[in-house]
This record gives C-alpha cells, structure tokens and sequence, in this order.
C-alpha cells in the first residue's frame, strides 16, 4: 500500500508529460536534400525547421526529394499529399491551386505591406484571387554579372550589342533554359509587363481570330529573339551550345580573359565562388541590372521555391505562418545561399555587398515577374527550349525564326486549354 | 510442567517444499527463456534470410543490372553514333543509329527499375529514388531521339549537341542519371544492412544462448544430485529425460548461429559481386566516354568552349582502358553463386519442431517434479 501514491503519481503523470511532449506533427516535402556533412540545402532548410519546432514543440518529419514533382503527383493522386510542399515552379503551383490541390493561405498568414511587398503579395497568388504560397526563398534574374577588374561597370541602359558575352546554353536535364532566359528578359525589357504577361500566358498580343494565335509569330516576340540573335553575332554557336551555363562565366576570371558579360540569375554567384580562381564578390565579381531596351516600366524576372498547405491542419497552419514570418525567413539567408522576399529580413544578415544589393531589389518597388517558361505548359516550355538550341546553331537566324516561331504556334494551339495566367507583381 | 514443556515444543520445519519450489521455479524460468530465445533467435535470423533472399538481393541486383545496362545503352549509342567523314558523307547509315542493342538495353533498364520497384526494401526513400531515376531516363532517351532526329535532317551538330547532352545528363558528377543509380543501389545496400543483425547483435545473441543452454544442462545435474540426497532415489527419468532433450534441443541454437554466420557471408557474397558488377560498369562508362571525346574532337576544332575543354582534360571520368563486355558471363555467374549461397544459408522450417520440443523441455521438467509437489501440497509453509 505504501507504493500506492507513487503509483498513482506516475498514472497521473506520464500521460500529461506526454501530452505536452510533442502538440503533432506536420511532413513537409522538398527538393533540398540533406548531406552527411550538414552542408546541403536540405540542412539548412531543416535549420528553419528545427527552430519551429522549438517554438512550437510540433514535430516537422521533413522528406527531401530531387524527384519532387513525381512524387508530389503520386501522393496526390493516391490522395496522401504532405502537409505542405515547397515547390520551385509557380506554374505546377498555380496549376495544383486550379484543381485546388492547395488551400489558400490568406486567413492564415497575415501579409502586413511592411514584410511583404505588393509585387510578393501578387506573385504568391500566383495568378488566383488568393495567396498560395510562401516563398522560402527566391532568385533575381535580370541580371549581368561582370568581373570589375577587368570590364567596367556598364552604364545604364547599356547596348547589348556592344560587349562580349559569355554563353552556355548546357544546364542537364533541361538544356536550353539559359537561352529562354535571355528571350525573356529581352522581351519584359523591350514590350514591358503587359505584352510578357500575354505571351507567358499564351495570348497573342493583339486580338486574333486565326486558327493557331500568334502568340509566338508576332512582331514582339518575333523582335526578342532577333535581338538575342544579334547578341549572339560575337558568339562561337558551337560553344555556346556545349557550354554548360555554369562553366560560361569562367573566361570572366580566367588567366587569358574572355568575355566580358554573363547574363545569369542571382545564384550563380555561389557557381563563380566555387571556381578554382575562388573570385570574391564584389571585387571579383559584381552585377548590373539588365538593361532597359524600350520598356519604361522597371522590371525584373524573379523564381521562388514556394510552399504550399495541402491538408488544413493545425500544425500545418502554425508551420506555414511560421515560414512567413520574419524570425523564419532570416535564418537560411543568415547561412548564405538564400535570399528572402521578407522586408523585415535585415541587409545585414546577408554576408557580402552582392547580396546585400539583391535581397534589395527582392524586397523594392519594381515589377517582378516570374519566369515565363515556367508558367508554361511542360510541353510547350520543353519546345520552347529546344527551339532556342535550333535557333543558335541555324547558320541564318533570321530565315529560320519565322518558322520556328511557326512550330511553337502550333504547339501552343494544341495545348490552349493548359495555359495559366499569373500576372506580374507591380508596385 | 513437564506437560507444559511438551506442549510448547515445536517441530523443526522442513524446509524440503521452499527448496523444491525453488527448484521448480528456476527450472522452469531458465527452460522458458532458452527455448524463447531459441525460437526468438532462430525465427529472425530466418526471416532475415528470407528477406534477403527474396527482397534484397534482387533488388540490388536488378539495380546493379539497371545502371550496367544504361551505361552499355549509352556506350552503344557512342560507339555507333555516325560521324561524318572529311568529305561529308555518314560514315555510317543512319537508319541503324541508335540500334537494336542499344533499344534491348534501354528495355533491360526499364525492367530491372521494375524490379527494383517490386523488391524495394528501402521504403519511401527508395521509392522516390526509383522515380528520381524513371524520370531523368525519358530525359537521357528524349536527347538520344532528338540526336536520331537531327542527324536524319542532315543537323550533324544539333546531333552532336544532343548526344552531348544526353550523356552529360548520364554521367554529370552527384547528379547525373549514373550517380542517381548508385545512390538508389546504395539505399537498397544501407536497407538490407538494417535488417542484418551487427557483429555485436550476434555475439551477443550467441552468448545469451550458450550461457542459457549451460546454466539448464547445469541446474538439471544438480537437481538430480539434491533430488538424490533428499529422496535416496537414484535417477529422477523425468528430469533424466529432459536432460536428454536439451542435449538434442541443442540443434536448434547451433543452427542458429550456424545460419547467422552463413547469412552474413552470402550476403558479404551479394556485395562483391555487386562491386564486381560496378566495375564494370566504371569500365564501360570510361570506354562511352572516350568514345564521345572522340566524336567530340572534329566538332569542336574551331573550339567548343570551357565544358568540352575541361572534359578532354581532367573531367572525363577515369578510364581503366579494357573495353566493355557487352554479354558478361562471368557476371551471371557470379549473381548465380551468390544468390544460391543465400539460398542455402539456414534451415528453414524448424520452426514448429523447435517448439514443439520446447514445449516437451517444459513438460518433462514440470514432470520430475509432479510427484514430491503433491506429497508437499499440505503442508504449512
């Protein structure tokens, strides 16, 4: 009978102490994965991961995956899909908020105009009349990177046509997305955010009652790829095809100089600084913003891997609110290679002036648009890039572009009812 | 008083029935714990072979097999891809290209990730590496049909840039489709390693059984001294008999042990091989790639930028210099000792026998002791 009370004690107790030992739990799929040694992308996304749940104490069971987009399909349509996933195409989450895959966010994140500007706001609605993702980080592209001790910085509104570029269009398994990139920063930058926002989402630019729209064979679109033609004139195509795009920017800090300018998104500094010249930024390395080349709207092209809630769970509430915030965003960027969209993440916490100026631009009133070939249909993105492999090896560019052009027109046609419209976010 | 004397005088209690239970007691608790681990033991070392007979070893072997057969794919389409001479006439015709081997292969492939997928021991994380693997292999054969198609239209360096692409995407370090296959054959290995019982499980296993079986055989000696000494009977038969079974009960423990040796050296087996197969494979990857540096040599006279050069120098993969064997009988041979090494490993279906003569260990022990618990039922403690 003594042992009675502390029998009762430990009947009582136990079960509070496991009551509060974890509040649930939450699986979040994405495709950074982890290393053994603590240096992948997975581990550092963990790291945001780790410290929700000290501050929520719900358990995240994280699964990372370089087959995400497989995987995400087939949980979905077993009906099992993880709480949340981060997905790196605004067009498949666009396409999972159509056949409403996803929940909308806004009752659940609180998007104050002082962490989120209104570009992010529209961008994470990707192009529905509610937020659906969050971005955990993001990418600038628009950029072109130079080294300055050997080129100096371009004025603005630089002719393109007046340096050498660097180019590799290699990047497996989708070889020729470089080249969509060039097209698409010349065409937001010549016709501005209303004619990219036509052509990414499938219209023609002007009214039209033809079979197969123009939305490829028109005068804008038609105007973009001669300009990259001409950026190309300088060019060895050879090159330029088997070049893979992380290995175009080494003539900037090689031995024997080479080209001048590369034309990359903002992640390809960590690529330079893994180059055995190990260039810094800033000294070695530095970026200008593409040039204006008609357009008076100041823009740029933006990516984000964004996460997205597909069961409304409590602890999946809790955790996409946490990504949001501020105490969330500033942790990766804190460990370098990350950039937030969150206004409340400090420049300081960015290690270099690089960065610094980048998360600047991020988080600033221009309009951001997101990557048109990635709002595309994956048939559609898949012969856009393949036409720009045709496009740099035709020996006359400018006789082979109308029926390339041609062939994109009716592949587009065939897909008509695939095409997603997400506008740009303005200011 | 001396009444009084005699009533209080008390008889001296024996203390035969406290011994007698003891005796039983021990008995019987170390009887039920040999013959637990016994059958405990002997059904997981078991199960594990089974497991790896039928779930491990093919599905490693079908990886081997995926990765060997992608790398001969995409050497065949190499070897065959047709260059132009210098008068500009196809050194081959192009209707064969890739061929019909390179297609056979590019089946063997699909049906070995099949497999893989069927024998999967890795859960989850293997299955999403198959689908990883699925995918980036309809990218390799897209670049490999769109080479087809480019070189029919006369497009001889789009073909070179899509053979380029395509093995790129094949043999790109941590991420190409090659490394992809190592990583899923890597997770079938690290699963099969935990359902293997470690060195220390096994010694440990072993003592407990061996200090279990002697600590029996011992107690059942001694019973039958004590026995001896306190009933002046010359043998208990019952607990004689049960002597006997442990003896024979014996078996199961040394198969036991016997088979967990046997599995960990099939299965040691199982991974030479598969390192046997992954070299050659290195063998035929390094040929594949030194016949793309030599397509890629007249292409790119004038230059072809900082990847082909960095490829012709120190970024193609190691070479050992023997060609690949595209029919490997020694391979097949191997697969075949190895998988009937795990085969013979253990005894399987004793599992019944073992139990049923536990039970009989059990019995014969309660037994020998029938009779002097029921002279001692009454009396007080």
């Amino acid at each position: 009978m003594r042992f009675l009370p502390l029998l009762l004690a430990v009947v009582l107790v136990v079960p509070a102490c496991s009551a509060t030992g974890s509040s649930g739990t939450v699986t979040v799929l994405a495709s950074w994965l982890q290393n053994k040694d603590g240096t992948g992308e997975g581990d550092r996304f963990r790291e945001v991961l780790d410290a929700f749940e000290s501050k929520e104490n719900i358990k995240v069971n994280y699964v990372g995956t370089r087959a995400l987009t497989q995987v995400l399909q087939s949980e979905v349509l077993k009906g099992t899909p993880p709480d949340i996933a981060v997905l790196s195409s605004p067009g498949e989450l666009a396409s999972l908020a159509r056949q409403q895959y996803v929940k909308p966010l806004d009752t659940i994140v609180a998007q104050p105009e002082d962490q989120y500007s209104k570009q992010w706001q529209e961008l994470e609605k990707v192009g529905r009349d509610k937020r659906y993702g969050v971005a955990i980080k993001a990418d600038l592209k628009s950029l072109v990177w130079f080294n300055p001790s050997r080129t100096p910085r371009p004025p603005d509104g630089f002719g393109l046509t007046g340096y050498t570029w660097c180019g590799g269009l290699g990047g497996t398994p989708d070889s020729g997305w470089p080249g969509t990139d060039w097209i698409e920063d010349i065409l937001l930058h010549q016709a501005g955010p209303e004619a990219y926002r036509k052509w990414a989402s499938g219209q023609p630019q002007a009214p039209s009652t033809l079979a197969v729209p123009p939305v490829w064979n028109n005068d804008i679109v038609r105007r973009a790829w001669s300009t990259w033609g001409e950026v190309l004139a300088k060019s060895n195509p050879r090159s330029v095809l088997l070049t893979d795009f992380g290995d175009a920017g080494r003539p900037l800090f090689a031995g024997t100089p080479g080209c001048g300018l590369d034309h990359q998104p903002s992640f390809i500094a960590g690529v330079y600084q893994g180059y055995d010249e190990k260039p810094l930024p800033g000294k070695d390395f530095d970026f200008t913003a593409f040039p204006g080349l008609g357009s008076t709207t100041k823009s740029w092209e933006v990516s984000a891997d964004m996460a997205a809630m597909f069961n409304d769970t409590e602890p999946a509430r809790k955790l996409i609110s946490f990504l949001a915030g501020p105490e969330a965003q500033r942790i990766w960027p804190g460990r370098g290679g990350a950039f937030s969209v969150n206004r409340k993440v400090e420049p300081a916490v960015y290690p270099n002036d690089v960065s610094k100026r980048i998360a600047g631009t991020l988080t600033a009133s221009d309009t951001l648009c997101f990557d048109a070939s990635d709002l595309m249909p994956a048939t559609v993105r898949t012969a856009f890039y393949r036409a720009v492999l045709e496009y740099v090896n035709a020996p006359d560019r400018e006789q082979r572009l109308p029926g390339l052009l041609a062939e994109l027109d009716q592949v587009s046609a065939s897909l008509s009812d695939e095409w997603l419209e997400v506008r740009c976010g303005t200011g | 008083m001396t009444v009084t004397a005699e009533r209080v005088k008390v008889t001296p209690r024996s203390t035969t029935k406290r011994r007698l239970q003891r005796w039983v007691v021990g008995l019987l608790a170390v009887s039920v714990v040999l013959v637990g681990l016994s059958w405990w033991f002997y059904e997981d070392v078991h199960r594990t072979i089974d497991t790896v007979r039928t779930k491990a070893a093919p599905a490693q072997l079908a990886a081997a097999a995926a990765k060997s057969a992608l790398a001969k794919a995409d050497y065949l389409a190499l070897h065959s891809f047709p260059v132009r001479d210098q008068t500009g006439t196809p050194a081959q015709e192009l209707s064969g290209w890739p061929g019909d081997q390179y297609q056979n292969q590019i089946a063997v492939v699909s049906q070995s990730l099949a497999q893989v997928a069927e024998d999967n021991l890795a859960g989850d994380a293997g299955s999403q590496q198959i689908q990883l693997v699925e995918g980036l292999l309809v990218a390799y054969t897209g670049w490999i049909e769109q080479a087809d198609m480019h070189r029919r239209e006369g497009s001889d360096v789009l073909a070179t840039v899509d053979i380029w692409y395509a093995s790129r995407l094949l043999n790109t370090t941590d991420t190409g489709v090659l490394a992809q296959m190592d990583l899923l054959l890597k997770t079938q290995q690290e699963a099969m390693d935990d359902q293997l019982p470690s060195g220390f499980t096994g010694i440990v296993r072993t003592v407990l059984l061996g200090l279990s079986f002697l600590a029996l055989a011992a107690m059942l000696v001694l019973v039958q001294v004590f026995l001896r000494w306190r009933f002046r009977r010359s043998v208990n038969i019952y607990l004689g008999a049960a002597t006997v079974l442990l003896v024979g009960f014996a078996v199961f423990p040394v198969v036991t042990v016997v088979a967990q040796g046997q599995l960990s050296s099939a299965t040691g087996e199982l991974r030479d091989v598969v390192d046997v197969w992954q070299s050659r494979t290195a063998d035929t990857v390094g040929a594949g790639q030194q016949q793309l540096n030599s397509i890629m040599v007249p292409v790119c006279r004038d230059g072809c930028g900082e990847t082909v050069a960095r490829f012709g120098g120190t970024a193609a993969p190691p070479w050992s210099g023997r060609q690949p064997a595209l029919n490997d009988p020694d391979i097949g041979t191997k697969t075949k000792q190895a998988n009937q090494r795990i085969a013979d490993a253990g005894v399987a279906g004793l599992d019944l026998v073992l139990v049923l003569a536990g039970l009989a260990l059990i019995a014969l022990v309660v037994a020998g002791f029938w009779r002097r618990i029921l002279e001692y039922r009454f009396e007080a403690r």
